[in-house]
């Protein structure tokens, strides 16, 4: 993201990030394609987002063959059983929150640039070791959605970048994260997923949220 | 082919319906491989059981979709008394299901089970033991229940 930004307020950062999320519950399912050099699996899954920091991530593996879940709190994975599954699928936390087109406010270490360019609004949230990035593009008068691109970077090397599209209604409708290989060049792992319902009605159980391990 | 069936189903199928789509269920438990095993259940007892084949979400008659409601892994079921203390020798497993097919072509429900529960019996600790007679009673239920739609 080539841009020059400037200091900005973290007030502000975070509470764009807030409008980010939805403002209820939300179930939100979709297909999911996964490769990298040496597979692909593909599969369907839901998340459940309970504002503003909670997510629940279920997976189902190819033709309904195995199964996983995780549960998010911010930035940290509280439990993911298998652990091993879901760390492989997902290896970072603010680059699935991105992959629904949510952003995570920085953090109080994070230094905040930002930036407002003609419709498009860019973030970067700099920290010690990790720098992310964003560049927000909303829905047009042309009924075309919007777009929220991500990436994140660690000790200035690329570790992944995501695009994902958002529906009219600014509801997160398909996305794609490319992992950059061990060189830092794009080209290792890709998640793809393509949102099929995006379900506002539902009440969670509290249960859900726990770990039976 | 029965005479007289108003649906001209096949022996043990549902009314129109040859062809399904099984959708992941909601998994409201923190039991996530509960997923994948009841969609097994449910796909034994629909193409194994039942005869249905299974087809893409786009091109099925039906598609079945639910919710795993609940999953309690360790009811007690027999306990030995002892001094001081008891002893559990035998726990169950239970599981709650809502389970729905729809018949895509025509927006109809054609069989809806809320709240339907299975248990399985098993000597601590072999939980899986416990789980595979519980999912086993689901395929059996589900069986009956889509036959009860003649």
């Amino acid at each position: 993201m080539p841009t020059a930004l400037g200091p900005a307020s973290r007030d502000s950062a975070a509470q764009w990030a807030r409008a980010t999320l939805p403002r209820t519950p939300a179930l939100i399912r979709f297909r999911w394609h996964y490769q990298d050099e040496r597979v692909k699996y593909a599969g369907r899954g839901t998340v459940r987002i309970q504002p503003p920091d909670s997510l629940r991530f279920d997976y189902v593996g190819p033709l309904g063959l195995g199964s996983g879940a995780a549960v998010i709190i911010g930035d940290s994975v509280v439990w993911a059983d298998p652990d091993k599954d879901f760390r492989s699928l997902v290896p970072a936390v603010p680059m699935l929150w991105a992959a629904f087109a949510m952003v995570r406010p920085p953090t109080e270490q994070a230094a905040v640039f930002g930036a407002q360019l003609e419709q498009r609004v860019v973030w970067q949230f700099a920290q010690p070791a990790d720098t992310l990035a964003y560049v927000a593009t909303p829905p047009d008068s042309a009924r075309r959605g919007g777009m929220l691109e991500a990436e994140w970077r660690r000790r200035g090397k690329l570790v992944a970048r995501s695009w994902a599209r958002l529906d009219t209604l600014a509801h997160p409708a398909s996305a794609r994260i490319d992992f950059a290989d061990a060189a830092g060049k794009t080209g290792g792992a890709r998640f793809e997923l393509t949102v099929v319902a995006f379900d506002t009605a539902q009440v969670f159980a509290p249960v859900i949220w726990r770990s039976r391990r | 082919m029965l005479a007289g069936c108003p649906y001209g189903f096949q022996g043990g199928t549902l009314p129109n319906v040859k062809t399904v789509a099984i959708m992941p269920f909601d998994n409201d438990t923190p039991e996530p491989r509960l997923t994948a095993e009841v969609s097994e259940a449910v796909r034994q007892a629909l193409e194994g059981r039942l005869g249905l084949r299974l087809a893409t979400e786009a091109r099925a008659d039906a598609i079945v979709r639910g919710r795993v409601v609940r999953y309690d892994p360790d009811v007690p079921q027999s306990v030995l008394a002892g001094v001081g203390q008891a002893r559990v020798t035998k726990r169950k497993v239970l599981i709650i299901v809502d389970v729905e097919i729809v018949n895509q072509r025509e927006g109809t429900t054609v069989w809806k089970r809320q709240g339907l529960s299975v248990d399985g019996d098993y000597d601590p600790p072999a939980e899986q033991e416990g789980r595979k007679a519980a999912l086993a009673k689901l395929v059996q239920q589900i069986v009956d229940g889509a036959q009860s739609q003649w």
